[in-house]
Formats: C-alpha cells, sequence, structure tokens
C-alpha cells in the first residue's frame, strides 16, 4: 500500500474540530508527507494533523480565532442622537443568570426546557450586534486607499469604508490620526474572519467648531458642475461650481485647487472656487 | 400652456448622463403617463415642439429635481442614472430616508 494511498483513506475521515488534545507518550507519527509538509500523530484512538507553516496553516488559525471571539462578550453600547451628538456610554443591560434557590421542603427544582434551549443558544450563536446601536470606537489603523480600521472597548476590529464615515471632521475621513474617537453602527462580517465586525455607519467625534481650508486634489468623477475630488491626503471630497448654470470643462485626473467649506443645505463639507492646477494629459 | 422649461430639463438630462429613453421609462416606472420617450422628444424640439400636458410636465420636472436632489446628497460618490430600474430604486432608498430624517417632500437642489 503506498503512502499516497493511506493520506487518502486518512482524508475520508479528516474533520476540523476545535478541542484540546492531551498528547502523551504513546503518540507517534504514523503519516509524513513531507512534500506538503504534513504530518499525521496518533496514539491508536485519537488522531490529529500537524500542518505547517503557509495559507492553510493561517487560514484555520484566522476561523478558529474568528469563532472564538464571536463568543466573547458584547461591547460598550452608546445612544446616539441624530448627527453631531455628543454621546453617553450606557451599558447593556444583561439578563441575571436563573438561580437555583433550594428550600427544605420544596419540591425538587424543575428545569424549563425552553430556558435551557435559550442558555444553550445564547451561548453558541454569535452576538449580532444592533443595527440602530452606536458603539464607541477608536481608529487603528489605515487599511488600504479606501478603508480604516477601527478598534472597539472590547479590542474587537471593525472594517469601516469611507463612504460609511457620514461625520468628517473638514471632509477628512481616511487620513484621521491613530486614537481619533469615533462611534458605530454594527453589522458582523462575514467577508472577512480578520475583523469581526463592519461599519454600516460612521462618525467622527468633532471637537470644537470645524475649520474651512484648503486643498488640492484629483478629479475622480464630474458632471458638468459638481463632482469628486480624492485629495492629496486620500480622502474623497465633493466639490461643485457656486452654481448649476456655471459649468467647468473638467476630466477624470484633473488637478485641482479649492476651498474647502460647509454647506448648509447639503450638510457637509464639500470643495468649492475651483482652480484647475493641470489637465490630463 | 406649459410651465416648464424644456431646454433645461434636456440640458440637465444631458449634463447627468441620463437618456431620454431612460427617463421616459424612469417616469413610467414612476406612474406618471403620457410622457414616452416620442412624446418627451416631441416636446424636446426646438422647432414645432409639442409640450406635454401642464400637469404631466409638473410632474415631470418634479420626479427631475427629485433625481439631481439625490445626485447631490450622495456625493462625492456618483449616482449611475444610465439605467432606470437602478434610478428608480434608488429613488426609493432616497425617499425612504427623506423620511428618515424628517426631510420628507423637500426635494432642494442646491443653486
Amino acid at each position: 500500500m503506498s503512502l499516497e494511498f493511506k493520506w487518502e483513506q486518512f482524508n475520508k475521515y479528516r474533520r476540523r474540530v476545535y478541542e484540546p488534545v492531551e498528547v502523551g507518550d504513546d503518540f507517534h507519527v504514523v503519516l509524513n508527507d513531507r512534500s506538503k509538509r504534513r504530518q499525521l500523530v496518533s496514539n491508536g484512538r485519537v488522531a490529529f494533523e500537524i500542518i505547517s507553516r503557509g495559507k492553510l496553516y493561517d487560514r484555520l488559525l484566522s476561523e478558529y480565532e474568528f469563532e472564538r471571539r464571536l463568543k466573547k462578550e458584547p461591547v460598550t453600547s452608546v445612544a446616539v442622537e441624530p448627527l453631531r451628538q455628543t454621546v453617553a456610554p450606557k451599558e447593556i443591560v444583561k439578563p441575571e443568570p436563573v438561580k437555583q434557590v433550594v428550600v427544605a421542603d420544596a419540591p425538587p427544582p424543575v428545569f424549563d426546557e425552553q430556558v435551557e434551549a435559550e442558555q444553550f443558544f445564547e451561548a453558541v450563536e454569535p452576538w449580532v450586534p444592533d443595527p440602530n446601536d452606536f458603539f464607541d470606537c477608536t481608529l487603528a489603523s489605515r487599511l488600504g486607499p479606501v478603508a480604516i480600521i477601527g478598534e472597539l472597548s472590547n479590542q474587537q476590529l471593525v472594517w469601516i469604508h469611507e463612504r460609511d464615515i457620514t461625520v468628517r471632521p473638514s471632509g477628512h475621513s481616511v487620513c484621521l490620526p491613530k486614537g481619533t474617537k469615533t462611534v458605530v453602527r454594527l453589522a458582523l462580517n462575514t467577508k472577512n474572519p480578520r475583523f469581526s465586525f463592519r461599519a454600516l455607519e460612521c462618525q467622527v467625534m468633532v471637537d470644537g467648531e470645524q475649520k474651512e481650508s484648503h486643498a488640492t486634489g484629483e478629479i475622480t468623477y464630474w458632471t458638468g458642475s459638481l463632482g469628486s475630488v480624492r485629495m492629496d491626503c486620500g480622502c474623497t471630497i465633493a466639490v461643485g461650481t457656486a452654481s448649476r448654470d456655471d459649468q467647468l470643462d473638467l476630466n477624470i485626473r484633473d488637478r485641482v485647487e479649492f476651498d474647502i467649506v460647509f454647506s448648509e443645505k447639503l450638510q457637509k463639507f464639500v470643495g468649492r472656487d475651483i482652480t484647475v492646477l493641470g489637465t490630463k494629459e | 400652456m406649459s410651465n416648464i422649461d424644456y431646454q433645461k430639463l434636456l440640458a440637465g438630462l444631458e449634463l447627468r448622463g441620463m437618456s431620454v429613453e431612460q427617463f421616459a421609462a424612469l417616469a413610467a416606472l414612476a406612474g406618471i403617463r403620457f410622457c414616452s420617450k416620442a412624446r418627451l422628444n416631441e416636446s424636446f424640439r426646438e422647432k414645432n415642439a409639442k409640450p406635454l400636458r401642464p400637469d404631466v410636465a409638473a410632474e415631470i420636472w418634479r420626479l427631475w429635481q427629485e433625481v439631481e436632489a439625490m445626485c447631490y446628497e450622495a456625493l462625492p460618490w456618483p449616482v449611475d442614472l444610465s439605467n432606470a430600474k437602478r434610478v428608480d430604486t434608488s429613488l426609493q432608498i432616497y425617499r425612504g430616508l427623506a423620511v428618515l430624517k424628517g426631510k420628507d417632500g423637500k426635494h432642494e437642489v442646491p443653486s
């Protein structure tokens, strides 16, 4: 019987189980595949596979960590009024565990199946955040040109897309420094196990009055009188002319210079007084 | 007598990248009758233009104002106006958001 055949036979019974195994002297390597850098270790009753560092190793490890993280306790919840309101944190009120009281002459306690089932599912199912609740979050790092990573109060990570940042200080979003305070609405992240949650909305906490400033950037979208610009810091901002009839002939990737002002009607920072610095070749 | 500027509407459609055909389809999806692509083209003609019924013209203008307001609201992210069905879905979401924000029926296009 060839070695390859034995591995095939083993593969039929291969299962992914996350549970500890006590390894004693009776364990020894029963199969060793050097080409795939894997070993099968067994004591005749229990077997497990040792995988060398690589893509599979990383994937399994991240899946395992993701499952462990989901079983952790939920984070601190905060209530937030619509845009630009200061938030006050409040603790999630957890139901008190069911206590058994033994009285001398009382009949033996009867276990409610429904309560048991609820407790079981609570322990097994991941905690799903309410999409309407806001949570405290601190910016941890930047991930690529359009996403940032935030950290919740329980150290779990949140993936935040630039598009979902609705309150931006002076129109900036992805270039904000590490440690910036924000509040986020959350959803479970099913796409990437590295980040437990993704933000449905993120509002940057702004201290004091926001400054209006001046910036340069590159046109990413333009339709006659309005469009968007990617600034040199990497943030995207809406730009427009003073009126719809005041049209500019701009193309994508044209370099422009503009003032950042707060638009009362749009309730966001926009670029005005556009000056063309250079056109696309 | 028509109460809207058809040339302004046509210029707006061209500016934002929406064809007359798709705008007519959007109007049909919004439940506005008597404004097919052919009928719109007749009203957009420079010579011998045949204007729409005043009530239809008003509804069409209101629909376009709503589309433009949605484009402004979505900034800095572009709204694709090349597909009437998609625009109609986006408009429904936009209307829902407007209700949540307490701005129902106030579709202001910034000057």
